[in-house]
């Protein structure tokens, strides 16, 4: 390197990619001026590590979020057995604290940040929304002791999607710093997987976002900021210092935690109660129909699948999928007669499956081989006769071939004695 | 009648050595002698239970070099150990670390393996020692493969339980380090790595192994372990030193091989010459293939090892052919095989099944097929390492055996058929690394950030502290870091080590993509973005996977490259124009004849055209021009200029070329046209046509060109006079010897660097900005930065330009070849008399003439 050039200089000249944007070195802007405390009023707190920023926030116990209330008592218990989180069963849920974080990426590893962790939870006068801001990532440490502090006093924690995302981050970050991570001692429901659950049929997607406009309905401002920009936004803090631009992060956040809350009383209420006021569509009743035969509550889950395809709403392609599982359950209940007045009126329409399981019935049932015969034919005109097939052609047109081929014997030689 | 293994070994060379086909070119015939082993006894203080299990398995006694690796490794130095193939170099590591292991219930370690064959080889071995008789089930010591092919199921118990984990350099970069606090009890458990193998780590690939190093120290370190290092390496000239600049830290080098060696035939096989102008020689496959069959014939089995994989295919299809087999006795193996396959593959060969397999050098490192009666080279394997290694395989402890290298006509192989010492006597290679590279570097000091946090003042291996402190600063003013307290942040949303390739310095690729109708394109592969220039220009014949492919398409804004399927009985040779600046000149020394230099320099590269060039007969069809942006490579170079004295001298000497041109019969025209144009006055020197006419000059030789036309082309035609033609006639002669040089020595080089040809640059420049005007050959390293392969060359000056006039004055080739300054034609001159002439004055050897 010539002495008069600079690092920059040669990097360069080695063709170097360096730098956020442009290659050129960006000077730095004066900080100040623009702090995180001209954007939203907390305090700093201290801790054993330093300082943190916090910001709190109260509802009333009246308070609506979108249609729902933030404050009701629920029935927890079906929840609290579904997800194996029987902690989490006082109506009130005192003990129950939402969970959700900002970060600086969105992949993991050791060098993403947590710069904001909101939590949420209630309080005898109603619900308290609490933010943890780090300043820079030097206050890190800060950070995570107070939440540690804070998180003392709660043993169930509720997130959306956490168990893959926020929790083991948090514990990256407990780690990196030399804290303890809180989280082991803590029973944790990620209402993204009962999301899962309950809409995949239903809704387009099961994102937040998502849920919170169609189930929750409550509609994002403007302020909102999209989760993909967060990252850049933070960096662009820490090398501007202007904090401006973070107001909308914290409004995301805040809404965030909202949502969950609302949403997990919600969907407890759904489960508690699938045939209460909380359930409007008949996809959600069937949903939660599968969860209750799941769970072994087989009488309770076939009432739902009845109730489900009377409410008339079921969309034509769910309608059968969900009357197969339906007899299905009647079959393994023993209820053959309702079952096979199921796979009747699925076969009419023209359900291969249904078919198929009525062969099955006459076969191995009533051993009425000519019936079971006629079954198995018009299931593989139904093959036929479908262009789109959902799996494997191949295999079915096997086994229903098979099964015609055997069916046929058994009726000849019927025949022959 | 049952004929021993080394008594059919032996027949055969009595055959060979009878046989004149055979014989006559076989140019070295090298015998190990039986070796015996030295023993040493098992230390006292091993774990008796594992003191056993070896016992059990046959190893009565360690060998002294074992014996070596223990005490050192007890000693709690790091070790590297550099012993032949076979020599039993695993249990030098294992030893140690497993009694440790058995100690101590907490300790981990981690083994490196540069292939995923050589873990799988090496856990299955592991698997068997650590399950030991006679101890109870839970002290047996839990070990794991964790590579790209671990399914993610089983990873989170791998990383809470194993114990000892193998792995490779690639995981280690992106799926351990970067997640390191999910193998926090790992890390803080660590007390030995393993890095089998390190010669493979020279060059780009051991530059930023070293870095991965630095990374792996640093994590370690962060929860308080700092473990101990075990290497391997074959045989190469700087073992210890490539061993502390790879890990940074002190090291004892074990290399006292007391292993026992049988009887070792060594053959350097020279296919005869079947074209004495063209100094062509036989095709080395087809030797190869010849002998080999001899071999089989005899029912001794053969492992042929070739150097590149589509030479794997090819030798096996003649081979197959020429035996008339194909009942699967005749089998070949490379990477590109699915794992199973291959393990069929090696069990077969351990068997006996297979009788002949041609191999690339998959199966050289490690991998157990048992030892092989013979093995054949297909041409040099590129390193003396190699070369010992691939031979290695034949024979291990008794008996014995044979090894034939068939020499191709590259100038190496047939440098080292007129130097067998090199390959028998103290090997010359240095495996060289320069972890400081600052391309490298900087991508690794992202890495390791994102890892953790820099400190103000913590080192980074052994990087100059004022170097590391200036690059995050630099991070930090443009805005890629954050300074906070006394800490450094990375701020990046994203794994930066997912977008670093071990393998390349240069981050940025160009992909290629196979156009198909009516789909979206498929992508076959990609070349890093100055390769893209002169590979995958529009309208270059492309070749991958054996498919031949032409360039529709070049985009360089979104770097892709669209290809399609083409069957074209040419290939393409890109025209490149290269210009050489001098940065600074680092240092310098007088040498007979000029100068050599060292320093940095920046290479533009321009490439504005291409020939088309028919396959095998090399007639270049037509030409076409490019328009394509220059390159810019700032890295270090190597070169020697030659002072006037010496050039005068040469110009003197009348090595002149009298062979007169054909210049076509419309040339009395076309040389009127040009003296007109010129005023007939002289364009070097401005005097006018007297007495003696003047004379029109081809400024590029026409020799050099396809057509009359373009060669007799007006711009290219000068008028000078009788004395100034003189001296641009010698100027182009000295040229073609700088050519020559240049390829000499880019070809040479190699030999004592260990790094492929393609990692290096060469220019020869008659009028070089080098070096005010005066005539310079430059070799470079090709990597942006320099990998310190430039002054590994100015530091060996003398040896490399004697090894150059040897090769040069022994080939016995007319007037230059392949084998030594390079086919005739490049300047339409073939130059070898010129070259030796100058490689003369290097050496400061008197001209012959």
């Amino acid at each position: 390197m010539a002495d008069s050039e600079s690092l920059f200089e040669k990097l360069k000249s080695m063709g170097v990619q360096i730098g956020t944007s442009k290659i050129q070195p960006a000077a730095k802007p004066a900080r100040g001026g623009f702090g995180i405390e001209t954007v939203i009023s907390g305090t700093d707190i201290p801790t054993a590590y330093g300082q943190t920023y916090l910001i709190q926030e109260q509802y009333q116990a009246g308070y609506l979020h979108g249609r729902l209330p933030l404050c009701d008592d629920h029935e927890m218990n079906v929840l609290a057995n579904w997800g194996h989180t029987p902690r989490i069963t006082r109506p009130g849920g005192e003990n129950v604290v939402y969970l959700d974080t900002e970060t600086s990426g969105l992949a993991g590893g050791t060098g993403t940040y947590v710069f904001l962790v909101g939590i949420g939870y209630r309080t005898i006068n109603g619900f308290e929304l609490v933010q943890f801001f780090m300043r820079d990532p030097g206050q890190e440490a800060a950070l995570l002791a107070a939440l540690d502090q804070w998180l003392a006093r709660f043993d169930v924690i509720v997130t959306f999607n956490g168990k893959s995302f926020d929790v083991p981050l948090l514990n990256t970050r407990f780690q990196m710093n030399g804290i303890s991570p809180p989280f082991e001692s803590f029973e944790h429901l990620d209402v993204l997987h009962i999301a899962r659950r309950l809409w995949r049929d239903r809704l387009p997607s099961r994102a937040l976002g998502e849920l919170e406009k169609e189930v929750v309905q409550f509609y994002r401002t403007g302020e909102d900021i999209p989760g993909w920009l967060i990252p850049q936004m933070y960096f662009d803090y820490l090398r501007s210092g202007d904090a401006r631009p973070l107001a909308g992060i914290f409004y995301h956040n805040a809404r965030d935690i909202l949502s969950l809350a609302v949403l997990t009383g919600h969907v407890a209420e759904m489960l508690n109660n699938p045939l209460g006021q909380s359930v409007d569509y008949g996809l959600d009743l069937a949903a939660i129909a599968r969860l209750y035969e799941e769970m072994g509550r087989l009488e309770q889950a076939a009432v739902l699948y009845e109730r489900s395809l009377e409410m008339g709403d079921l969309p034509e392609e769910f309608f059968f999928k969900i009357m197969e599982r339906f007899a299905l359950l009647r079959r393994k209940t023993g209820e053959w007669e309702k079952a096979t007045a199921l796979w009747q009126k699925a076969a009419d329409h023209g359900q291969l499956a249904a078919c198929v399981e009525l062969s099955k019935y006459y076969e191995h049932r009533l051993r009425n081989y000519n019936e079971a015969l006629i079954w198995a034919r018009k299931a593989m005109e139904i093959l036929d006769s479908t262009r789109y097939f959902e799996g494997s052609r191949k295999s079915t047109e096997r086994e229903i071939e098979r099964r015609i081929g055997r069916l046929y014997q058994r009726v000849y030689r019927g025949f022959e004695a | 009648m049952a004929v021993s293994q080394s008594g059919k070994t032996s027949h055969l060379l009595d055959i060979w050595s009878r046989e004149p086909t055979v014989a006559s070119n076989v140019v070295d015939w090298h015998v190990d002698v039986e070796r015996e082993a030295i023993y040493a006894p098992y230390p006292d203080e091993i774990h008796p239970a594992l003191r056993s299990y070896f016992q059990n398995k046959g190893i009565r006694q360690l060998y002294a070099h074992q014996a070596a690796a223990w005490s050192a490794a007890r000693d709690g130095q790091n070790v590297v150990v550099v012993t032949g193939t076979a020599s039993g170099k695993t249990l030098c590591y294992n030893l140690p670390v497993l009694d440790r292991a058995l100690f101590d219930p907490n300790a981990r370690a981690l083994y490196i393996f540069p292939t995923k064959a050589l873990t799988q080889d090496q856990y299955q071995v592991l698997m068997d020692a650590t399950d030991l008789p006679g101890l109870p089930a839970s002290s047996r010591i839990p070990a794991a493969v964790y590579d790209g092919d671990t399914p993610s199921s089983s990873r989170p118990a791998i990383r809470t339980k194993a114990r000892l984990l193998l792995s490779n350099p690639d995981m280690l970069h992106t799926g351990i380090l970067p997640h390191h606090t999910r193998w926090a009890e790992f890390f803080r458990n660590l007390r030995f790595v393993i890095i089998d193998e390190i010669h493979v780590y020279r060059g780009v690939f051991g530059s930023h192994v070293a870095n991965l190093i630095r990374r792996l120290k640093r994590v370690a370190a962060f929860y308080g372990s700092f473990p101990q290092f075990f290497l391997t390496s074959a045989t190469i000239a700087n073992p210890g030193q490539l061993a502390e600049r790879l890990i940074e830290l002190q090291v004892a080098v074990i290399d006292e091989d007391g292993s026992p060696r049988g009887k070792r035939h060594f053959l350097l096989y020279n296919p005869p010459i079947v074209n004495e102008d063209l100094g062509l020689r036989a095709s080395a496959v087809s030797e190869a293939i010849r002998l080999t069959g001899d071999l089989l014939d005899m029912n001794i089995q053969t492992l042929l090892f070739c150097r590149a994989r589509s030479t794997v295919e090819r030798t096996l299809l003649y081979l197959q052919q020429a035996r008339g087999d194909t009942s699967g006795t005749l089998r070949s193996y490379r990477s590109g095989y699915l794992p199973g396959e291959r393990r069929e593959i090696e069990r077969s060969l351990r068997q006996g099944a297979a009788r002949a397999v041609v191999a690339t050098n998959a199966l050289e490192l490690g991998i157990d097929i048992g030892s092989m009666d013979a093995v054949l080279l297909v041409g040099y394997p590129g390193t003396i390492a190699s070369t010992r290694q691939q031979a290695g395989r034949a024979g291990r402890k008794q008996g014995s055996s044979l090894a034939v290298m068939v020499a191709s006509s590259g100038p190496l192989d047939q440098y080292l058929m007129q130097h067998p010492e090199f390959l028998f006597g103290r090997t010359p290679e240095q495996a060289l690394i320069n972890p400081d590279n600052l391309l490298i570097l900087l991508q690794h000091l992202r890495c390791a950030a994102f890892e953790l946090p820099f400190r103000t003042g913590e080192p980074f291996g052994r990087l100059a502290p004022e170097m590391l402190s200036s690059i995050l600063d630099l991070l930090t003013q443009t805005g890629e870091m954050h300074a906070s307290g006394d800490r450094h942040f990375l701020m990046s949303d994203h794994y930066p080590a997912e977008g670093v390739s071990l393998r390349s310095s240069s981050p940025q690729t160009v992909v290629l993509q196979l156009a198909k109708e009516n789909d979206s394109p498929r992508v076959i592969g990609e070349v890093d973005y100055e390769s893209a220039l002169w590979m995958v220009h529009p309208q270059a014949i492309y070749l991958h996977g054996g498919q031949m492919y032409e360039v529709e398409e070049l985009n360089l804004d979104n770097y892709t490259a669209r290809l399609k399927p083409a069957e074209a009985d040419y290939f393409t040779e890109p025209r490149k124009q290269v210009e050489i600046e001098k940065i600074s000149l680092l240092r310098q020394t007088e040498v007979p004849a000029g100068t050599r230099n060292y320093g940095e320099v920046m290479v533009t590269t321009q490439v504005n055209g291409f020939r088309r060039v028919r396959w095998f007969s090399n007639e270049i069809l037509s030409e076409g021009d490019l328009t394509l942006p220059a390159t810019q490579l700032r890295t270090m170079g190597y070169w020697l200029t030659l002072d006037p004295y010496t050039v005068e001298h040469l110009r003197d000497s009348g090595l002149w070329n009298n062979d007169p041109n054909s210049y076509g019969s419309d040339w009395p025209r076309i040389r009127k046209i040009v003296l007109q144009r010129d005023s007939y006055a002289c364009q070097a020197c401005g005097a006018l046509e007297r007495e003696r006419p003047h004379h029109v000059h081809h400024k590029i030789p026409l020799r050099s060109f396809t057509s009359l036309e373009r060669a007799n082309a007006l711009e290219n035609l000068i008028t000078l006079c009788p004395s100034c033609h003189h001296r641009a006639e010698m100027s182009v002669l000295i040229r073609s010897g700088l050519a020559g040089l240049s390829y000499v020595l880019l070809n040479l080089a190699p030999l004592f660097l260990m790094c492929d040809i393609n990692d290096l640059g060469a220019q020869s420049d008659p009028l070089s900005p080098l070096a005010e005007k005066q005539p310079t050959v430059i070799l470079y390293d090709l990597v942006p930065g320099g990998i310190g392969l430039s002054e590994a060359l100015y530091d060996m000056h003398d040896e490399l330009n004697h090894r150059a006039y040897e090769l040069v004055a022994r080939c016995g080739c007319h007037n230059g070849c392949p084998s030594c300054v390079g086919p005739t034609g490049a300047n339409g001159i073939g130059g070898k008399e010129e070259t030796l002439a100058l490689l003369s004055a290097l050496c400061g050897i008197p001209v012959k003439r």
